[in-house]
């Protein structure tokens, strides 16, 4: 037992047991733990309305960045954007607006995959007759393609809405201000 | 028309496959593109007569 070449070959051990849990826990926590590698992504929509005789044109500018360091893949098909309308209601309560979902378009085509740190904007066009709508809410959404043997995936959703027109902040509508 | 453009409330979800064929629903059912723009009809492409052109073949400058 007090051969030295005994007690080095077991300091030899015990210290390279200890530099693989040391640098096995430093790998779990910044890897998993620290999910360095999770797909992450920032999505952010506006909109804006224009008005002509009879018909509506909603703007919508849907921006994606890749936040995260790796690539980031999209499922096929699954980036969308959705427009929400609720047509105007009798006033005299409070009421939580009932929205319908009118239609809904493909987005971001041209993409199917994002760099890690890159962003992509696309505006998105829709016409619509110039009923009494009271809000338009657009959605966008994108699903990141499915990990290997993962039963679910992650989406990114984001919506704006605005009021319908002739709606002004805060005020009378300007319909009845004329 | 309100002039000022809202600003986005954003959120993240998983998705499986139930949400996958909802959406696959969705864009069959609520998709409506506009009628494409009429093909303008390509002009009639006549082939350019190529005309006779006596070829010279250059008589020989005159030596004085």
């Amino acid at each position: 037992m007090s051969d030295p070449s005994t007690i080095i070959t077991m300091t030899q051990d015990v210290t390279t047991t200890v530099a693989v849990l040391v640098g096995g826990g430093w790998a779990y926590l910044k890897y998993v733990k620290g999910r360095v590698y999770a797909d992450r992504a920032e999505l952010t929509v506006t909109a804006d309305l224009y008005g002509a005789s009879g018909e509506l044109m909603a703007v919508a500018v849907v921006t994606l960045a890749n936040k995260g360091l790796t690539r980031l893949r999209f499922q096929p098909g699954a980036k969308v954007m959705y427009l929400y309308a609720a047509r105007r209601m009798p006033a005299s309560e409070v009421v939580v607006p009932a929205e319908d979902k009118i239609v809904v378009d493909e987005i971001l085509t041209g993409h199917d995959w994002l760099e890690a740190q890159e962003s992509v904007t696309e505006q998105v066009v829709f016409v619509l007759p110039k009923d009494d709508w009271l809000t338009l809410r657009f959605e966008a959404q994108v699903w990141a393609a499915r990990r290997r043997w993962r039963r679910r995936g992650i989406r990114w959703i984001a919506s704006s809405a605005i009021p319908g027109p002739d709606w002004q902040r805060g005020g009378e509508r300007s319909d009845h201000a004329r | 028309m309100p002039d000022e453009r809202a600003d986005s409330g954003r959120y993240q979800k998983f998705w499986d496959d139930s949400d996958l064929r909802d959406l696959r629903d969705d864009l069959v059912r609520l998709s409506r593109r506009g009628p494409a723009l009429p093909q303008l009809p390509e002009p009639a492409k006549e082939e350019p007569e190529l005309e006779e052109t006596p070829v010279s073949e250059g008589s020989p400058p005159e030596t004085p």
